[in-house]
């Protein structure tokens, strides 16, 4: 009853009004934040006064909660829900402020800190963190596709996050999971940007150099960092160059700016750290190229930058290129560049020999032609098949149906592929042969599986590769 | 299986003259039909290990849009058939594909000697390509293919021992063919099809062969349904058609040789990936012994399409063909100390406006003998990481006594006036 009593209210634009706690439980250079009183909420109140006369601050924060929020939407709008803490309200009285969700669970430690993705991507403090909370490196490879994917979304709508950051990602790798926080900086637009240039390392050069303003394209950069860092646990662009020995402010200016240099460029080797072993390149095709594309051709060519959208596409494609480990890591992309070894542990599949289906899909218009779609599925005891990959118009974004189609076994030294869903056809040597559902068939070197007769329906080449 | 009532059943409830629908999906047979009926699928199969899969033991019975499939196989034993009838009992059959033997309908019960499966092995890309097939058909029979870019000549082959030509468009490389051809007659009868498309050289079967030859057939005249040509005239044809050579990057070949009358017209065409147009300039530089231009004139761009002595011009686009630009050489007219032309691609204000050949798709060089128009060879520069401005195509070079082609395919971030610096010339800022 006395906690009753302590209760203040607050009123948003709408009129509908909240209570919230007085006790202030966090504060930050913008704002100091409240629980609601149902804990379900936390309330930013901005600490300048001026704010609530801006009229043009006040209109990106509508913005902000109605016209851009993506969890309004219909469809997935409970999905985006897991990834992002999307401010919900305007709060008007008694002050100007947003109303925002608390962060879900799975993103808080036992003992109530918030997990910062910042944690987990620092190989010492990942030391630190308690082994059931650490994760694999699937995890992590998971963790990097809901943070390109909700960049991806944001930056469909023409929103900017202006400071994406390792602060302002939560992660959990335990679940692969991001949430996006702090999201009303957000760029609206047509209205001005926030002053906030960004956290440090991840600013892209551009900014630094004083020749743009945070936008679509240097979030590019900054997650182009954090994917980077996410995978390979190191900064792409703090190497042992020194820039500058006037100042480290001046030094940190220009490593990240004008002069910034990948630690693993091909050809200008004068930033890389001694005894870097394995290189970017252990990531398999589709990461490699974007990578490629971000810190050697592009870094200083911000429309050239890969998009969100390359970069969610080649994360979901590499999880088809994964394989599993005996080690902490626990999975590997199973790459020729590697020689087929983790690069963790340097340990190689158990299986002399391993399946790696390629893609191909029907030609529009021209059926009975397939074509390559250079994607392929590496194979692994226990792994699914999915409807997006039984189909190639099907893509594993927000809406996806989970459903298994079926599943691989290796089994006295072979590999099988048992159907589940699947309207499954098998080519053997120009052979035709329909599998049905609850049977099975062994893979062997040229098989062709025509996973669906149906429209869309793709075909898959097996190759095995000697590991 | 479709559905918890068995299909007999499902038979059996059905008045005289009753009208069965049933859904799409498999149904296990046999199926016996007793009375008169309208059986009638939609995507639907019926089969059955022991035949016949379908049995009609009276009049009026209509079966319509089927697949019926003896799944041991095509025998001639009855207990293998997919239909079985009695002629007198006239059974109207319409859109039934049938797998194994038919029995009491007239010649379509003879005997068929067709492939189930064809497979055409590796397959050459980029040619067109032409194959044999023979079949002994007891009666006159539509081929279908259902493969795009696969047709039959003739299309309308048999009764009896009958030769149709399978004719392949240009195939993609790395691709897959994998679908049915059909034959039409009372009944559909279908042949799974399957190849893979390879870029690497080891065909399976050669153009003009005969791949299905029915047993015992080695000594038999056939029929052709149609007249038909004979099978050098298709291997020469074959032969013109093949598909010029397709270099890589790096790739250097002879051209002609030194003083040849040999007119060869270079063909260069790129699209935009890009909404915005992005404007290219073609042009040449002719080179003497220190790679550098031994007069201005030897300098071909829009503003000098030709030189002096009519050895290379600038013949502008052939739109009709996706050809942006054109450069005619005649070899017999260059002067003996030039001794390289550089064929370049610059993209105009291509810094200022962040435009590249990363932006481009299909930037190509074609060479063709002019006189005749016939391709020689083709470069296509299809690296999207290219940030290049300005791109050097090929470099031909006098070398022992003959004219070279190097497909270079790669440039500089810089612009035009760069590459005439390079080459000798003097240009203003």
């Amino acid at each position: 009853m006395a906690k009753n009593k302590n209760k203040l209210m607050a009123k948003l634009a709408d009129g509908t009004r909240v209570a919230y706690l007085p006790e202030i439980i966090g504060e930050g250079s913008e704002g100091v934040v409240h629980f609601t009183a149902d804990r379900k909420s936390v309330i930013k109140f901005y600490k300048d006064d001026d704010d609530l006369r801006d009229p043009e601050r006040m209109e990106r924060i509508i913005n902000i909660v109605e016209k851009y929020n993506p969890t309004l939407d219909t469809r997935s709008g409970e999905y985006w829900k897991k990834l992002y803490c999307w401010p919900d309200g305007l709060v008007v009285s008694p002050k100007l402020g947003v109303r925002v969700p608390i962060y879900p669970k799975n993103f808080f430690t036992n003992d109530g800190t918030e997990k910062k993705l910042s944690w987990f991507v620092n190989p010492k403090s990942r030391k630190l963190i308690p082994q059931e909370e650490r994760g694999t490196w699937l995890g992590h490879l998971q963790m990097a596709i809901t943070m390109a994917r909700s960049t991806r979304r944001l930056h469909s709508a023409g929103l900017a996050h202006s400071d994406l950051s390792y602060n302002n990602f939560l992660g959990d790798p335990v679940n692969g999971m991001t949430v996006m926080i702090d999201l009303d900086g957000l760029v609206v637009p047509g209205l001005h940007p926030p002053k906030i240039a960004g956290t440090p390392g991840l600013i892209a050069p551009e900014v630094i150099m004083g020749t743009a303003e945070p936008s679509i394209r240097t979030d590019l950069h900054a997650l182009a960092v954090l994917i980077y860092q996410t995978l390979m646990f190191r900064h792409p662009l703090r190497g042992p160059k020194v820039n500058s020995t006037v100042s480290a402010e001046e030094d940190e200016k220009l490593s990240m700016g004008k002069n910034a240099l990948f630690i693993e460029h091909p050809l200008n080797k004068s930033n890389r750290p001694k005894g870097l072993a394995t290189g970017y390149e252990c990531l398999g095709p589709y990461l490699s190229e974007l990578i490629t594309q971000s810190f050697v051709s592009s870094l200083h060519m911000p429309d050239n930058r890969p998009t969100a959208m390359d970069w969610e596409t080649a994360l979901v494609r590499t999880t088809d290129l994964i394989y599993p480990c005996g080690c902490e890591m626990k999975w590997f992309v199973l790459s020729k560049s590697t020689n087929y070894t983790c690069p963790f542990c340097k340990q190689k599949p158990r299986a002399p020999y391993v399946p790696s289906l390629h893609f191909y899909r029907e030609q529009p218009g021209k059926p009975g032609n397939f074509l390559n779609e250079k994607h392929r599925l590496v194979v692994w005891h226990g792994l699914y098949l999915y409807k997006w990959h039984v189909f190639d118009n099907i893509w594993p974004g927000e809406n996806v149906d989970k459903t298994p189609q079926g599943y691989f076994v290796y089994h006295n030294y072979e590999w099988y592929l048992y159907n589940i869903e699947m309207n499954l056809t098998i080519i053997d040597n120009g052979l035709h042969r329909n599998v049905a559902k609850g049977q099975y068939v062994k893979l062997i070197e040229g098989l062709q599986l025509r996973l669906s007769s149906d429209p869309r329906g793709r075909l898959l080449l097996t190759q095995f590769l000697k590991v | 299986m479709v559905g918890t009532i068995n299909l007999q059943d499902q038979i059996n409830q059905l008045q005289p003259k009753g009208y069965l629908k049933l859904r799409p999906g498999e149904y296990e047979g046999p199926a016996i039909l007793n009375h008169s009926a309208i059986i009638e699928g939609n995507n639907t199969t019926i089969w059955s290990r022991t035949g016949p899969v379908v049995r009609v033991n009276c009049r009026g019975v209509v079966l319509k849009n089927l697949q019926v499939e003896a799944t041991q196989g095509q025998t001639k034993e009855i207990c293998q058939a997919a239909i079985m009838t009695d002629p007198k009992y006239g059974t109207l059959i319409e859109n039934v594909e049938v797998k194994g033997k038919v029995v009491g309908f007239g010649e379509e019960s003879d005997d068929w000697d067709y492939p189930l499966s064809l497979n055409f092995g590796k397959l050459p890309h980029g040619q067109t390509l032409h194959f044999k097939m023979r079949l002994r058909l007891p009666v006159r029979c539509k081929l279908i293919s259902k493969i795009a870019g696969i047709k039959f000549e003739p299309e309308d082959i048999g009764p009896g021992l009958s030769e149709t030509t399978i004719k392949i468009e240009p195939l993609l490389e790395n691709s897959i063919i994998c679908g049915s051809f059909l034959m039409v007659s009372k009944f559909i009868r279908r042949i799974a099809v399957s190849s893979t498309v390879n870029g690497i050289q080891g065909r399976d079967i050669r153009n003009g062969q005969i791949i299905w030859p029915p047993k015992g057939t080695a000594n038999e005249n056939f029929i052709a349904s149609q007249p038909n040509k004979l099978s050098t005239e298709m291997l020469q044809e074959v032969q013109q058609n093949t598909h010029p050579k397709q270099l890589k990057k790096g790739h250097r070949i002879d051209l002609v040789a030194e003083n040849s009358p040999t007119k060869i017209t270079f063909e260069l065409g790129w699209k935009s990936r890009i909404s915005d147009h992005i404007e290219v300039d073609v042009v040449a530089f002719l080179l003497g012994e220190r790679e550098k231009v031994l007069k201005d004139e030897d300098f071909i761009f829009y503003g000098n399409r030709r030189t002096m002595d009519e050895s290379l011009e600038l013949l502008g686009p052939n739109s009709a063909e996706g050809i942006n630009e054109r450069i005619i050489i005649d070899f017999s007219k260059i002067h003996p100390e030039q001794q390289k032309i550089i064929v370049a691609l610059a993209v105009y204000q291509g810094k200022e406006r962040r435009q590249g050949f990363a932006q481009m798709s299909r930037v190509f060089i074609k060479a063709k003998d002019a006189a005749v128009g016939k391709e020689l060879f083709c470069f296509e520069m299809n690296d999207q990481t290219m940030l290049e401005t300005t791109l050097i195509a090929a470099e031909i070079y006098r070398y022992k006594g003959k004219w070279k082609f190097a497909a270079v395919g790669s440039g500089y971030r810089e612009d035009l006036a760069y590459l005439c610096r390079k080459y000798g010339l003097e240009v203003k800022d």
